[in-house]
């Protein structure tokens, strides 16, 4: 017999107690792992959506000239009197010293050019960092994966009266569509994307770039500094951050992020107060039971153990389960917010659980533990 | 000598009023007495037992059992003393009602070093002394009155405590019962144990060795 034998032996003759001892600080640990869990989904959710969003940075040259227009850049026919980008200048940006903050460099050579008397967009771009920063394209056809391979855009495509697999030619050259873009009401829909270096012979612009489309990885990286930075590398250039539109949306995130942190706060304070008024109720119940503990010889560091010791169970079984329960809110309220599927399960938030609840519980039931032990045997006796 | 009591006075404070309990106690009692402390109810019995065994220390005086001067002792000190030298008997019994007969008994030694197949014989030789092996498993609830004090009993014995303080021992149950109870007490006794018994019963008293008598917190012997 050891002394967390007295301590489970109680806890099963009190099984309703310690039940709903247990539930309370289950449901306090499941509120926490949900609101945690369900802001830290919608927080990805809003980094996700920044990505897919394309170019948090635009580069371009400074320019006056007035012409066709793609992603807010001024294409020109003429290159009188400006310092264009070059193909150089795409390296110089991963050269910034927050260059882990990218994400992807999407250089761009635009042009116009007739096709039956009509103007369409001719992009050269790298596919590969193209595709990367453009996630909300979607076409019918392969990845282009040959250098006269080309992407066309819906409206372009239609009036070309092309389909993936179709051949066109355009300068003298011969290219084969290998995907055509649904709508997305932008530019896109009346480009022609094709390799970047094919796109600069057509174009007559070899070496040239008309803008530079940067990509930051998250939330969180210093756009400023970074535009800053790029703008010290390219001081010909105009270094434009895009941030606007989804300001709002991770003020917004960050807000519900604040105030999960003062509920689950709150939460905490609520929870450690019901362990501390349920076990100082328990042993106010069991005076008569610690008094013949102390009249046998049992020491204060005895009945402290053996209430301690079942404290900590309870603890560990309900942020266990808390846990669980967190858990699997979690997982039904982000498919019914944010449309995510999939069980969510992180097994380090299992150990701040367990870690949590038992400081809670552990510390909550120490002034109750302790004002038992300096129960004197001759005053709990008295109780007989 | 075993238990020494030198002018020992203890006084309860209740609500800022004095009360005595105890009024200047001499008392020797030696190894292998056999004594029954007698008086109304509120003469400072239970006072006494507690001062003797260590449940609390007098206001004035000394307590010396054993060459220890127990009226010294600090709070953790008499929590050793306790499981050391004193076993208690008390008249409600008061088994721990979720542990088994075994378990009861077994209780003393689970603040021990022993381990759990030494305890759980000696638990069960204490029972079998007691002539309840049979119904080691049984839970207090399952017992009857005069089951119950065995065990109890039992509970007292299993650290082999040179002394055995009992507090109205046979006062919850029936004579038949309670000549039993006596009979253990009185077999304990003839082992070498010292055993004093707190009672209000003539009978109980007469079957001890030594009766001291105490009125009003003093003392007197018969």
């Amino acid at each position: 017999m050891k002394l967390h034998n007295i301590s489970l032996g109680n806890l099963k003759r009190r099984k309703g107690k310690a039940f709903l001892l247990g539930i309370g600080l289950t449901v306090g640990v499941a509120v926490v792992v949900a609101m945690t869990g369900i802001t830290s989904k919608m927080k990805l959710d809003v980094e996700t959506k920044i990505d897919e969003y394309g170019a948090n940075i635009i580069v371009a040259p400074k320019s006056e000239e007035i012409s066709l227009i793609y992603g807010g850049v001024q294409v020109t026919d003429t290159s009188y009197g400006i310092e264009e980008l070059k193909d150089s200048d795409v390296l110089k940006v991963w050269t910034i010293h927050n260059n882990k903050n990218i994400s992807s460099v999407a250089p761009k050579t635009i042009g116009s050019y007739k096709i039956s008397d009509i103007s369409y967009l001719i992009v050269g771009v790298d596919f590969d960092s193209e595709f990367l920063i453009k996630k909300w394209w979607k076409w019918e056809g392969e990845r282009p994966d040959s250098e006269y391979d080309i992407v066309v855009g819906s409206t372009a495509a239609g009036r070309l009266k092309l389909s993936p697999g179709s051949k066109i030619s355009i300068a003298g050259k011969d290219f084969v569509v290998s995907s055509i873009l649904y709508e997305n009401a932008s530019q896109d829909d009346i480009s022609i994307f094709m390799n970047m270096k094919t796109a600069q012979q057509i174009l007559k612009k070899e070496g040239r770039v008309s803008m530079i489309e940067v990509s930051a990885l998250c939330i969180g990286c210093p756009i400023e500094e970074m535009v800053a930075q790029i703008g010290e590398k390219l001081p010909h250039a105009k270094v434009t951050p895009i941030r606007q539109a989804m300001t709002l949306r991770m003020q917004t995130v960050n807000q519900l992020m604040r105030f999960s942190v003062a509920v689950s706060i709150v939460v905490v304070i609520i929870g450690s107060l019901f362990v501390l008024i349920s076990i100082t109720s328990s042993v106010n119940e069991r005076t008569k039971e610690i008094g013949i503990f102390r009249a046998i010889g049992f020491r204060r560091t005895h009945i402290i153990t053996i209430i301690m010791t079942e404290a900590f169970v309870i603890s560990l079984l309900s942020g266990i389960a808390g846990w669980i329960m967190g858990s699997l809110s979690v997982s039904f309220l982000a498919l019914q917010m944010l449309g995510i599927e999939g069980i969510f399960y992180e097994p380090g938030m299992l150990a701040i659980s367990v870690g949590m609840t038992l400081f809670v519980g552990l510390l909550s039931s120490l002034y109750p533990a302790l004002k038992a032990a300096k129960l004197e045997p001759l005053e709990a006796l008295r109780y007989i | 000598m075993m238990i020494e009591l030198k002018s020992v006075k203890k006084i309860f404070n209740t609500d800022g009023v004095p009360f005595p309990a105890l009024k200047d106690i001499d008392l020797i009692l030696g190894r292998g007495d056999f004594a029954a402390i007698i008086g109304p109810s509120g003469s400072g019995k239970s006072t006494l037992l507690s001062i003797i065994g260590g449940i609390t220390n007098p206001t004035s005086g000394t307590v010396i059992v054993d060459g220890i001067l127990v009226h010294n002792l600090s709070s953790e000190q008499l929590s050793d003393f306790r499981s050391k030298y004193i076993g208690f008997v008390f008249q409600q019994f008061h088994l721990i009602p979720f542990l088994s007969a075994l378990e009861n008994v077994m209780l003393p030694l689970s603040i021990t070093r022993k381990k759990d197949n030494e305890q759980k014989g000696l638990a069960m030789a204490r029972l079998e002394d007691v002539g309840l092996k049979n119904k080691s498993h049984n839970l207090p609830s399952q017992l009857s009155g005069g089951e119950q004090q065995r065990v109890a009993i039992a509970r007292a014995i299993v650290n082999e405590p040179p002394i055995i303080i009992t507090d109205e021992p046979t006062g919850n149950l029936d004579s038949v019962t309670g000549e039993d109870i006596m009979n253990i007490l009185t077999e304990l006794n003839m082992k070498g144990h010292t055993v004093i018994i707190v009672t209000h019963d003539e009978k109980v008293a007469s079957v001890t060795k030594r009766i001291i008598s105490l009125n009003d917190g003093i003392m007197s012997f018969k």
